[in-house]
């Protein structure tokens, strides 16, 4: 997604949903690194002809800075994988309804087979970010739905049983598919 | 009905096996990375569960709970099949629960005599007779006992662990 500088110049100007998520997006797809690197070279030539290097050094300050206020507990996601507010409700209701009714069960099939975790399979691909962040942030046994909805299986063979290993292949497959970046996946600090 | 005792209690009163009658106490926080299978063979790393392919289940072993699979995965750790689950300071004994057609609980006793159980992904307990787990607990129904095993006490086995292992943020 391109943001222009017009976009950016609007959040300078104050913070709304929109240039929120279009910060977000920008801050997902360039590291500080490449920020700098185009300031440093290319960019910073076409700042002096059009007096907006300044600007952007500005905005990207800005951008930072809304950054650090945003929920912690909120992965940064791309506009492709933006998590969809009615389906993250829904998705909450099912799953501690889940948690509820699974209590104390060990075996996978019966925890899988529960209509509350069947639903949430039912969701479809717009939960798939939800479940990624509840990987990340609160972690519980969302390999199978995350299987069944991507048709994908990141984890090996040698993986099996090992929730730790397991969840860090399905993040960096998350990551691989740009539905998270290093800064969503660092612990907050309290 | 079961009572829930607070571990701080117990540990602070000393209490001893005879006065957990009946009831049973946490002993960990909710840990999802193992279950009952997993802890009853001292594993606290793995997630033992055959009707699932991502899951650990001995390769050498039918993926089933057929209670004759499920006693030959825990073959694989040494356990045979005995008579009864009283305490022998020798051997470490388990019992399997569920019904004729499939086991869908485990726990292990421990060196004092108490039983240790995982329940699913939640907490670690500790009770004072395999029994105390028969019939529903929880949102489960563990079954009956279907079979005790038993193995030699080793010096090395596994302690529980203490904290959940999952991220704190």
């Amino acid at each position: 997604m391109e943001i222009s500088l017009a976009t950016y110049q609007q959040a300078a100007k104050g913070m709304t949903e929109e240039s929120r998520d279009a910060i977000i997006a920008y801050l997902t797809q360039h590291s500080h690194g490449h920020a700098n690197a185009a300031l440093g070279s290319g960019s910073m030539a076409i700042g002096r002809r059009n007096n907006a290097a300044v600007r952007v050094v500005e905005i990207i300050d800005l951008a930072e800075s809304c950054r650090s206020r945003l929920p912690r507990s909120r992965p940064i996601t791309t506009n492709k994988y933006q998590i969809d507010e009615e389906v993250e409700r829904t998705f909450m209701q099912l799953a501690e309804a889940w948690r509820d009714e699974t209590k104390g069960v060990s075996i996978m099939r019966d925890r899988i087979l529960n209509q509350n975790y069947q639903k949430i399979i039912g969701l479809g691909p717009k939960v798939v970010p939800i479940l990624i962040r509840e990987l990340v942030f609160r972690p519980d046994h969302w390999f199978h739905a995350l299987k069944m909805i991507t048709d994908s299986n990141p984890a090996g063979p040698e993986d099996k049983g090992d929730f730790e290993r397991i969840r860090a292949a399905w993040i960096e497959w998350a990551k691989a598919h740009r539905m998270l970046n290093e800064e969503a996946t660092r612990p907050a600090v309290n | 009905m079961k009572r829930l005792l607070d571990p701080q209690l117990i540990k602070d009163l000393d209490l001893s096996r005879d006065l957990l009658e009946d009831c049973y106490a946490v002993t960990s926080d909710k840990d999802g990375t193992y279950n009952c299978l997993a802890w009853a063979a001292c594993d606290g790393l793995h997630w033992w569960d055959p009707t699932d392919e991502d899951s650990y289940w001995p390769k050498e072993v039918e993926r089933s709970l057929a209670p004759s699979a499920v006693a030959k995965a825990f073959e694989t750790r040494g356990y045979q099949e005995c008579l009864d689950g009283s305490f022998d300071q020798d051997y470490q004994k388990i019992a399997l629960y569920g019904t004729s057609n499939e086991i869908v609980h485990a726990s292990r006793q421990l060196i004092d005599g108490s039983w240790a159980t995982k329940l699913g992904p939640d907490e670690d307990v500790i009770h004072a007779s395999p029994e105390d787990f028969e019939g529903r607990a929880g949102g489960d129904n563990y079954g009956r006992i279907v079979k005790f095993m038993q193995r030699r006490r080793k010096e090395d086995d596994p302690a529980p662990p203490e904290k959940s292992r999952w991220p704190v943020f």
